[in-house]
């Protein structure tokens, strides 16, 4: 473990840091090609807010800020609201895109009540973490759901909103009890709280990388 | 530290686990059920084929009903006329108006047998395809100005009567539109058997058409005599190429397997 937390972790975190460009260069590079999708646009600005949210956490504590993690709270709504809208723009039925806008709803009350009124803005924001993780592992079961009643798409490796449910429900399902459990691990020692952080980025670099497959498949879906 | 850790690492991977388990089940549903949809699909199609197949089939028995009935009983009625007409012609003084009508008989009995052997050639049943063909060539009018040129590598091999008939029916069709509409000179048939299947070649020197441009129109009934053929030959699990362009001829390509 002590090797793990001096060896491993510090550059573990640079690469998390930086592997969120791979997919952001690579998007840039796909929009030379026909057929985008609105999925794509979505895409590409999920991973544009996130390379903008590492950005500004990094600039924050450049400039000497003792605490950037109201950065994360800004970044876990931003990117609820765009997958939330990727799911709005996949499905049909009136039901579940009411059931979308009423979670989107939902969580931007939850996570201003958490950073305003329960967590506080300098903490991480585990509730606000854990209740869209929930929303977003069930849009994706909804997906899931649609995908294998209606039958349209033959290969479901060629559909985008596909792969990304699947990325989203490792990463969510993954991270969940990690997020949940930080500000515990943070008053308990800070190498508890770089376990969970180690968990997150090791799941987070597969996500990025699966973001670039998914990228490439909304430009030809 | 560990202990704080506990429901992390005891959770986190029973939850990756969870879902990775719900994403294998969801691919393998989907596959099931693309699966499902592939062999109703599959089904469904075997059940056309087999409905178009007892329509064609239905459609041959009666014709080999109108053409008995035609040959046995309007054929032996105008012999019978026929014979009298001649007993009367020769009790008649006026013997003229006799031979005019034992002239206009025999070219209705001339008709009889023609149409009864469109409608179902006895030589096809009793000598094979490559014979029938032989005499689909004796029956074209020489006023036509048209001669076929008929070749074949065995003229006394016999196949399925089924296969037969079509390609009899295929070959027919093809006759009639050359008269009809290619001002052709020259017809060209090659009948070719080899082990496992049999090559049906036809070809004429006439006017031809625009192939592709008749297949845009077929939804407006054009082109449906062509559309029938390959409908047949598809039946029969073959392969049937269609050539014509305007000054190029008209050419079909045929492949049936005959094991």
């Amino acid at each position: 473990m002590e090797f793990f937390l001096r060896k491993v972790y510090p550059w573990l975190v640079e690469m998390g840091t930086l592997w969120v460009l791979v997919p952001f260069i690579a998007g840039l590079f796909f929009i030379r090609k026909p057929h985008k999708s609105i999925q794509f646009w979505l895409l590409l600005l999920l991973v544009l807010v996130s390379v903008l949210a590492e950005g500004v956490g990094q600039l924050v504590v450049y400039l000497g800020a003792k605490n950037n993690i109201w950065v994360v709270h800004v970044h876990t709504l931003l990117e609820f609201l765009i997958l939330a809208a990727i799911f709005y723009t996949s499905f049909q039925r009136a039901l579940f895109r009411k059931g979308i806008i009423l979670a989107a709803i939902l969580f931007i009350s939850v996570s201003l009540i958490d950073a305003f009124l329960l967590e506080g803005i300098t903490q991480m924001n585990s509730l606000t973490k854990v209740s869209g993780n929930a929303m977003l592992i069930l849009m994706g079961i909804l997906y899931f759901y649609k995908v294998a009643n209606d039958l349209t798409v033959t290969y479901l490796d060629h559909d985008p909103v596909f792969l990304l449910s699947c990325s989203l429900l490792i990463l969510k399902a993954g991270t969940t009890m990690s997020y949940a459990m930080f500000n515990q691990a943070l008053a308990a020692s800070y190498d508890a709280a770089r376990i969970c952080i180690a968990i997150t980025l090791v799941l987070n670099i597969l996500y990025y990388t699966a973001l670039i497959l998914i990228l490439k498949r909304a430009t030809s879906c | 530290m560990l202990e704080i850790l506990k429901p992390v690492i005891i959770i986190t991977p029973v939850l990756l686990v969870l879902a990775v388990s719900i994403i294998a089940f969801v691919f393998q549903y989907q596959r099931r059920m693309l699966q499902h949809q592939e062999h109703l699909r599959v089904l469904q199609e075997a059940k056309q084929r087999q409905l178009l197949d007892a329509t064609i089939q239905a459609q041959e028995e009666e014709r080999r009903r109108v053409a008995r009935d035609l040959h046995d009983e309007v054929g032996a009625m105008l012999a019978l006329v026929k014979l009298n007409v001649h007993q009367l012609t020769a009790q008649s003084e006026n013997k003229e108006t006799g031979h005019q009508v034992k002239e206009l008989l025999n070219e209705v009995i001339g008709s009889v047998r023609h149409i009864s052997h469109d409608l179902m050639p006895v030589v096809l049943e009793k000598m094979g395809l490559p014979l029938a063909l032989e005499a689909m060539k004796r029956s074209i009018p020489s006023s036509s100005g048209v001669q076929m040129i008929f070749t074949c590598n065995d003229t006394d091999k016999r196949i399925d009567s089924k296969i037969e008939l079509f390609l009899y029916r295929v070959v027919q069709e093809l006759l009639n539109n050359t008269l009809k509409h290619a001002k052709a000179s020259e017809i060209t048939v090659n009948l070719d058997f080899t082990v496992s299947d049999l090559q049906l070649e036809y070809r004429d020197n006439g006017v031809g058409f625009d192939y592709q441009a008749l297949l845009q129109q077929v939804n407006n009934n054009h082109g449906l005599g062509l559309l029938n053929l390959q409908t047949r030959i598809e039946l029969l699990d073959g392969k049937f190429n269609f050539y014509s362009a305007p000054n190029s001829g008209t050419k079909a390509a045929i492949s049936v397997s005959i094991l």
